[in-house]
């Protein structure tokens, strides 16, 4: 790390010991053959930046998928007291509550490789995707507040899916304390138009099938068994969320005065979360996070639906089940202990999943004795991982986990190393199917654009956050 | 600017500029990143150097003038969402900014038109600056509906972040660095 100072802990712990105005030192996990990596981009300065902010307890931590964001490292994992710290939008991100959604299906993975190519047709004319595409469902100024501070429990009301699929939910689909009312004109204007619509970048759909079990007992409870197939989705709340970051980073920065020159990157700007900027914040980022769940909720509605009509089959053959959804860009209000006392703590989670273990009460009653299912997405080519959350967890990263492979390599070099047909016929020659809105910009997505996501999994079982369940390999890929 | 008399093996970066959308150049390994060709023949010396970034786009922008500066940066920004030489630069509107400092107003300005951009539906490709403080802007922005049919559809910018942002005068006219979630 490039003028940054760091000691071995343990095998997969990296501490940046405290200097300057740090407030508490950094924590890496990784494995050391990971540093070379981490070390040619600016991600460890960003995590000693982290650590410079008010109320921060313990350490500004990264996880193995660290690399270089926008003020904070994603990966980066910040707990701040509740009382005396702060709540920064840029440890949220612009893509407020990006996360990934899981549900098994009943389709026999024969069938959805047979037909491959009919599903992407669909999915890619059915789910609007990219730039300026359109929503799946046009929301009223009315229903666009009652999803705001519903969640996805707004159109399960509406009979769009099922009870179950709240139930199977971070937060059952739904934060408390949303604050529609918090929210500009512009960010509900740009909500109004994107309920159910997938974005870009590096946003997908998948049809996944199980391919590996690690854990026969824990995939047994989640609902996963060899060659099940399933629907993945990596999405966030689309402009409604970045409009909210932007509106509360300007506000924020006039509040800001003199705490801006003990804070190395303006991206940082933040408010004390007892304050009203911080508190009205909390509001709209919840609210955010709703749209968000109610997003990812009308997407799997949509792909099940194209996939009924595909088959020529009813919504009971394709048997839709939510495995769980989790909320990988997010700051939650959690208790924690910290140096053997109870804390209520502000948990910005930027790049990282929760992970909590059995027993906690915020998991859901169907997994709380076997502790929450953890979703990791990797590339398109290498597949994805679901894990489960672990005691260690709690004690070393205030219930966090990894929440992705982790970008390697820039977009602009991914498109000038790859070749889109050749990686189209290559990953075909692997059982892939792969469409994107734009098929220039798929290489940008090419897996040699990542790290090994089984690499980062390797670290977080190894440090005891949280432990492998499955590997889930892509058959059929829509990017945005 | 004069493109250097021998063509030395220099890095390839896309180099977005007025009149030369996502065209390569050669960038002299030696001097960083600097520019080294000439954007367009029948402009001032305007464009965009994208630099390594993991996720995200990491934006050099230059331009011979302030005002300059702020459109060079506006295309930069949609010429990463569409190819801006199909978008027809229709259906003028004002818009107008504030910000507290001139990086600060930047950001602003390009958020302004990215979040008018996500409400409209529409690619904006000329960007006039009528007035231009360190703290106010007012321009006249021109872009049409977003038509799949025409347009190429590339990615969706998030927003200009505040991370490495900057704008600074120098010997031969202006530069900012803006790095856009993507």
């Amino acid at each position: 790390m490039k003028g940054i100072r760091y000691s071995r802990i343990d095998e997969f712990r990296w501490e940046i010991p405290r200097c300057g105005g740090m407030r508490v030192p950094g924590l890496v996990f990784a494995e050391e053959g990971m540093l070379p990596d981490i070390e040619r981009d600016q991600s460890p300065h960003q995590v000693a930046n982290v650590a410079h902010l008010p109320g921060i307890l313990r350490y500004s931590m990264a996880m193995p998928d660290i690399h270089w964001g926008y003020g904070f490292p994603i990966g980066g994992v910040a707990a701040m007291d509740v009382e005396e710290g702060v709540i920064s939008p840029g440890g949220v991100g612009y893509d407020i509550n990006c996360g990934v959604r899981l549900a098994t299906l009943e389709i026999p993975r024969a069938d959805v490789v047979a037909n491959a190519e009919r599903i992407a047709a669909a999915l890619a004319s059915d789910i609007p995707c990219g730039v300026g595409a359109g929503c799946s469902l046009a929301l009223s100024e009315r229903d666009e507040r009652e999803v705001l501070r519903k969640g996805a429990r707004f159109l399960v009301e509406k009979g769009i899916g099922d009870a179950s699929h709240l139930e199977h939910c971070e937060e059952n689909g739904g934060m408390e304390n949303a604050e529609p009312e918090s929210l500009s004109a512009r960010a509900l204007e740009r909500g109004r138009n994107q309920l159910g619509s997938l974005g870009s970048g590096n946003h997908f759909i998948e049809i996944d099938a199980v391919s590996e079990i690690f854990d026969e007992e824990v995939a047994r409870d989640f609902g996963l068994a060899i060659d099940q197939t399933a629907i993945l989705i990596h999405c966030g709340s689309r402009g409604l969320g970045h409009q909210v970051c932007d509106d509360f980073l300007r506000e924020m920065r006039r509040g800001f005065g003199e705490r801006h020159a003990e804070i190395p990157d303006r991206q940082l700007v933040c408010a004390p979360i007892r304050s009203e900027a911080g508190r009205r914040y909390v509001g709209a980022m919840n609210a955010s996070a709703n749209f968000a769940w109610a997003n990812r909720h009308m997407l799997m509605i949509r792909a099940a639906e194209s996939l009924e009509r595909v088959f020529g089959r009813g919504p009971r053959d394709v048997g839709l089940r939510l495995v769980y959804d989790v909320s990988h860009n997010m700051a939650k209000f959690e208790t924690h202990e910290v140096d053997g006392r109870r804390v209520d703590v502000c948990v910005h989670r930027k790049g990282a999943t929760r992970a909590f273990p059995a027993g906690h009460p915020s998991v859901p009653a169907a997994y709380r004795a076997t502790g929450q299912p953890v979703l990791i997405p990797g590339d398109m080519g290498r597949g994805s991982f679901v894990l489960v959350g672990e005691e260690g967890a709690m004690r070393d990263t205030f219930g966090s986990s990894c929440h992705g492979a982790g970008r390697q390599m820039s977009r602009g070099e991914a498109r000038r190393r790859v070749n889109v047909r050749t990686l189209e016929d290559d990953l075909r020659g692997r059982g892939v199917v792969v469409r994107a809105k734009e098929r220039a910009t798929l290489g940008e997505e090419a897996p040699l654009a990542y790290k090994d996501v089984g690499d980062v999994v390797r670290v977080v079982g190894g440090a005891g956050l949280s432990r492998r369940v499955a590997r889930l390999t892509p058959l059929v890929v829509i990017k945005g | 600017m004069k493109r250097p008399a021998a063509r030395r093996a220099g890095k390839r970066v896309a180099v977005r500029g007025r009149g030369a959308a996502n065209r390569e150049r050669l960038v002299d390994p030696s001097r960083g990143r600097r520019y080294l060709g000439r954007v367009a023949s029948d402009e001032r010396s305007s464009g965009s150097v994208e630099e390594e970034h993991p996720s995200d786009a990491l934006l050099r922008v230059f331009a011979a003038s302030r005002e300059d500066l702020y459109t060079a940066a506006a295309r930069a920004c949609f010429g990463l969402m569409t190819d801006l030489e199909r978008v027809l630069p229709a259906e003028p509107r004002l818009v107008s900014c504030e910000g507290h400092d001139a990086e600060d107003l930047l950001a602003v300005w390009l958020n302004e038109l990215i979040g008018l951009s996500g409400v409209e539906r529409r690619f904006f490709s000329r960007f006039e600056i009528l007035e231009l403080s360190d703290t106010r802007l007012v321009a006249r922005v021109s872009g049409e509906p977003i038509d799949p049919a025409r347009h190429a559809l590339s990615k969706e910018v998030k927003a200009a972040t505040y991370h490495r942002l900057s704008v600074r005068e120098t010997p031969v006219g202006w530069e900012a660095t803006v790095l856009f979630d993507l």
